[in-house]
This record gives C-alpha cells, structure tokens and sequence, in this order.
C-alpha cells in the first residue's frame, strides 16, 4: 500500500516534469549565449523528471514497509481546508467579522463537536478581538460586508 | 569607519526605544513560538511578514530576528519539560534535560539552558563582528560565475542537509525554482506558467504560499495526529545553577560557543548539526561518560550554547552575500527587499544601520532574552497546557490576515489553503519544505546571474569551471551530489558481499543440495 503510494506520488511528478517541458517548450529558449524565458524552465523541468524517474526506480525497489501515508483523521484537515476557501469566496460580501466567526466556529467545532453557545461565544469573540486589532489598531482595511455602516 | 564605531552606531540604532521593543516583541514571541511543538520561526515569520511593512525597515528586520533566535531558546523549555524538542535543534537537549527533570532538576536545566544560549549568543555575535566585513570584502570580488555557483551550492547544501532523502530534496528544489518563475519575465515581458491568469502574471506571492507550506500544512498534520501533550510536573524552583554546575558546564558552553559559530555558518542543518555535535564531544571528552543520558547537566548546557550560537552565526551568508541558508531567513531576505534593501556584500557600505543595527540588536536581544527566561520559565511551561484547538484558532486567523494583507485580496488566502495542502502532501510523503522556499526566493537572483554569466563566457558554459573561486563551488556541488551515490554504491557493495558470504556458507550449500 504504502509502496504503491510512493509510486504513484513518483509518477504524478513524472507527470508534472512533462507538463513543465511542455510548457517551457512553449516559451522562446534562445541560446546558451541569450537564453531566453523558455531555458532556465527547461533545465529546470527536464533535471526534475530526471530526479523524479530516479524516485520512481528507487520506490519501485524499496520494500513497501514504510507506513501509510493518509491516516485516518484526514476529514478535519480537509474541512479546515474547504472552510478556507468557502471564507476566501465569501469574505468581501460577508465582511471580515461575519465570515471570520463562520471559519472560527467550524475550526471549534471540529474539537468539539458537542454544543452550540460556548463555540458561537468564542468565534464571535475571536473575530471581534481580530477585527480591531488588525483593523483598527494595524490599519489592514478589512472588508465590511453585510455589515458596512454599522462598523 | 572601523569596527568599534560600527560597533557604536549598532548600538545607537539597536538601543532607539521602538527598536528595544520590537525586538523584545520578536524575542518574546520567537520563545512563545519555540515553546509551542508544531509551530516553528519559519511560520511564524511568515505569518508576521506582512504586518511589518508598515515598520520602519531597521525595527522589523530585527523583530524578525529576534523570532529567530528566540525561538532557539525556548525549544529547550519543552525538551525539558515534556520530552519533545520544541524546535529540531532542541532534540538532543531531550536526552539529558528530560531525565533532569525526572529527577527534580528541572529548574537547573531550564536555567542552564538560559544561561548557556546567553553565552552562545554573545560567542557567536563577537565572530559575526568579526568575520562579517572580511567576506563580505571577498564578496565584493565576486562576479556573475561566482555568485551563480555560490547560490547553487546554497541550494544543493540545503537540499544534502535538511533531506533524508536526496532524491526527494532535488524534486523539492526544483518544484520551488517552477514556482518561482512563474509570472512576466522581467527582461522579456514573456509571460510564464500563467496559464492566461492575471492573478499569476506579477508572480505567486510569497506571503501566501509560505504560510500555506508551513502554517496551513502544519495545523493539517498536528490536527490529523491529535496528540495529547502531559507536562512534567515538577518544582521549578533553583533556577540558578550551583557551583557544581558551573564547574562541569563552563568549558561545555565554551566549546558548544565555538562550535555552534562555527558550524551555524553552513546552510540548511547548522543548528541541528552544531547541537549534535557538541553532544558528542562532550560525551567523548567526559571522564564519566556514563552520565550522559541520565541527567548530565554537560549534555544540556553544551548543545543549548551551540543552538543559540549557530543560530547567530546563520546570519552570516544572508548579510554578507545576500543568500539565506534556512527558510526563516529566506523570509527575513523577503522582508528586506520589500522594505527595498538589498541584503549582500554592499549591505554593509550602503545601509551601515541596518547592517550593525541587526547585529547590535542581537547582543540586547540576547539579553533580554536570559531576563525572560529565567523568571518567567514556570509561564512558558504553563503555555503548554493551552488546548491545541484555541492555538489552531489564533494559527488559522493569523494565517488568514498575513495572507489578505498582502494585497487585500481574497484570492490569496485560496493560494494559502492550496499550497497548505500541497504542503501537507509533501510532507505527507517526506518531502523538505525549506528547499522549496528557498528556491523559490533565489531563483530570480540565480536565472539573472546565470544569464550575466553567459555573455561574459561567450555562452560556454566552462566560464563556471575555469575561474578558481567558482569552479571550486562547483567542485563543492559535485561532491554533494555525488556522494549520495557513492554511499549507495558502498553500501550496495556491502550488501552483495554479504549475501555472497551467505550463498557460500555450509548451511545454504547443505539447503541447496
């Protein structure tokens, strides 16, 4: 399992080497004289499948003793992941308070899952405390959202 | 100017109020951030990049300093007092610190371990001084083969000493100098891995693409792990060590001083390298050996000095040559080209203030750190009871605002969360994130240098050979690079001889037949 896992993570970068050739192909290379944008990419591209064949052989004879790579908690960190990019899509309609307290109550409610109040006390908390610090005090220039005229 | 008039304007610069305190703000958060396990100065410094444009450029660099070699020092307090190394250089101070402190000790350690990276600091600030304007005169000689091979051998040094894998290393490298040509080509106008993005045409931000390799990628693994963390309970009274200690540990934290200094200078492991390193020769040098292991005060003072000290001297190629060896101070490099100074060899002449000023701000720094360490050691310990959730919250809103601040737009904190999970991933599979970083940042110094060097050798690429200075860096590259596979062609060797040996023994002929 594990041995496939390196594998399949050699192989994807096999994959990525060829896609950055391609792209760099793409690109005027110029000569060693005047390379151009296109060389450095090239010799960049074409040194990582060179590596990354070499990961592949190396994985391919490695014995597959090394331990899993996905444990078994990885839906928290996903939704620590969505959460972030759901508050990056909504932050300048929400506004930096409503949908910082969103983030933070999933952030405390995945350690704990039991109970409403205390998590939407400690969210709203963080995101005021937050707001005027960076805000107010740091002069960051937040979004106001839904809430513009009220702050 | 000479040195002790440098010295002096330092200390003009260093001892401004504002100045005083950022740098007891960095110090202050850099032991807070060594005290935490899972959230390292990288982070952290990333983290606060973007607040620090506001900053005067001298203060923030030495805020950001102060996070660094802060950091060094407080690693020790978890080593001690839950047997986890609150930073990589902090591992060996495990062995003896947590027996100390199984044995009621604690408090000695803890302030042996103040004591000692107090001294480093100031071993290892006296040879910045003094080595610090002999290279960077040697730097000045340097021209674009010199510069573009002493950038390689930074990045090939980095991959050789911060991977346990090689292979994956050179793959983490080249992955950063990808993401660090992406954008217009300054020379050209040529637009690079754009894909027709406007997003990407000015480049990936750094900012966000830090924070999201090791703040985001940080908190999926800690939260993935859920650890519970038992803090030694012990009476942290006698911090102030006995006579006995002083005996047995002041040659240690000279030697440690030294050595630390002297190895801190090299990129990518220094700091690890230095602590190990002192570990061993104290344990060589001991007439009980045996001690160590069990709670010999020797084996914590000497690595803690070299900590502390090569953590100082790390800043030795960034402020002279103008090349970071370690991720904290790729960052710092970063803070300083935005605030519009170039750190290298002219640093020196052409920002004298903040050349001394970070310097000086390291003796105070130093300073101020043993002040709060040593009465403030039984708070630190307390910090680690904070649930790991409340720290996630504080991590993640921190993330959030250095990754919007950049530019207030929102789109940066997705970059954030994307390379969180690439971050994730990597590590997931036992990639090094600080190749990446710092390749990413040195790339545009090291494609620039590397085409001046082709008009000057009429594009024959033997320009790099046939010069002394670079082609013994390149001499140096080729040794890293080939070590790896003469090592594997031994061991190789060995393994076959074995199994020959094997093949030939009585019992498998017997088997055979």
């Amino acid at each position: 399992m594990a041995k496939s896992s390196e594998l399949v993570m050699s192989a994807f970068f096999v994959l990525f080497a060829f896609g950055c050739i391609a792209a760099s192909l793409q690109l005027p290379l110029g000569t060693p004289l005047e390379p151009m944008p296109g060389f450095i990419p090239l010799i960049v591209s074409l040194f990582l499948l060179f590596v990354s064949l070499a990961q592949f052989a190396s994985a391919f004879r490695t014995a597959g003793n090394s331990k899993a790579v996905l444990g078994e908690q990885w839906k928290q960190p996903a939704s620590i992941v969505v959460g972030l990019i759901v508050y990056s899509i909504t932050l300048d309609f929400l506004g930096y308070i409503i949908a910082t307290t969103g983030l933070s109550l999933l952030i405390i409610r995945i350690f704990e899952p039991q109970g409403w109040l205390r998590p939407l006390v400690i969210a709203i908390a963080v995101s005021v405390f937050s707001y005027v610090l960076f805000d107010r005090l740091l002069e960051v220039n937040l979004p106001d959202g839904l809430l513009r005229g009220l702050l | 100017m000479d040195l002790f008039s440098n010295l002096i304007e330092g200390f003009s610069v260093a001892l401004i109020p504002t100045n005083l305190l950022l740098g007891f703000i960095g110090a202050v958060l850099g032991t807070a951030v060594g005290v935490l396990p899972g959230l390292g100065p990288s982070a952290t410094i990333a983290l606060l990049l973007p607040l620090t444009y506001k900053l005067d450029p001298v203060g923030a660099i030495i805020m950001l300093a102060g996070i660094y070699y802060g950091a060094m020092f407080g690693g020790s307090t978890t080593s001690i007092l839950l047997n986890i190394p609150g930073e990589n250089s902090s591992v060996v101070t495990c062995i003896d610190g947590y027996q100390m402190a199984r044995k009621g000790r604690a408090g000695a350690a803890l302030g042996m371990c103040a004591i000692g990276s107090f001294i480093g600091g100031l071993i290892s600030v006296l040879i910045l001084i003094l080595i610090a304007p002999a290279l960077s005169d040697l730097a000045l000689s340097f021209g674009p083969p010199e510069y573009t091979a002493m950038l390689l051998l930074g990045l090939f040094m980095v991959v050789y000493l911060s991977s346990e894998s090689v292979l994956k290393g050179l793959m983490a490298m080249s992955i950063g100098c990808l993401l660090g040509m992406v954008g217009r080509d300054v020379t050209y106008g040529l637009d690079r891995f754009t894909f027709g993005s406007d997003y990407l045409l000015s480049g990936l931000n750094f900012v966000p693409v830090a924070m999201g390799l090791y703040g985001i990628s940080e908190v999926m693994l800690n939260m993935e792990k859920q650890e519970t963390r038992e803090v030694f309970k012990t009476d942290l009274k006698g911090l102030w060590p006995t006579r006995a200690d002083w005996k047995a540990s002041w040659a240690p934290i000279l030697r440690g001083g030294a050595l630390g200094s002297l190895l801190g200078v090299l990129p990518g492991g220094g700091t690890v390298m230095a602590t190990f390193g002192s570990y061993t020769i104290e344990k060589r040098l001991s007439k009980t050996p045996e001690r160590f292991g069990n709670g010999a005060i020797e084996g914590v003072a000497a690595p803690e000095t070299a900590n502390n000290a090569s953590a100082t001297t790390a800043f030795v190629p960034l402020l002279t040559l103008g090349i970071p060896t370690h991720t904290a101070h790729a960052l710092i490099f970063m803070a300083m080209m935005i605030h519009g100074i170039r750190p290298g060899p002219l640093l020196m002449t052409e920002h004298p203030e903040m050349f001394w000023g970070v310097i000086a701000s390291m003796v105070t720094g130093n300073l101020m750190l043993l002040l709060l360490n040593l009465p403030l050691v039984g708070m630190w310990a307390k910090m680690l009871t904070v649930p790991y959730k409340y720290l996630v919250l504080v991590i993640i809103t921190v993330c959030v605002m250095g990754a919007y601040s950049v530019n207030l737009s929102a789109f940066d904190i997705t970059t954030m969360a994307v390379f969180g999970v690439v971050g994730y991933g990597l590590r997931k599979f036992g990639f090094p994130i600080s190749p990446i970083v710092l390749s990413m940042v040195l790339v545009p110094n090291l494609e620039a240098s590397f085409q001046q060097s082709m008009v000057l050798g009429m594009g024959d690429l033997r320009i790099f050979f046939s010069r002394p200075i670079s082609g013994t860096l390149m001499a140096f590259i080729a040794l890293i690079l080939l070590f790896p596979i003469g090592s594997w062609l031994w061991n190789r060797r060995g393994d076959l001889k074995k199994l020959r040996q094997q093949n030939n023994s009585p019992a498998v002929k017997a088997n055979n037949l």
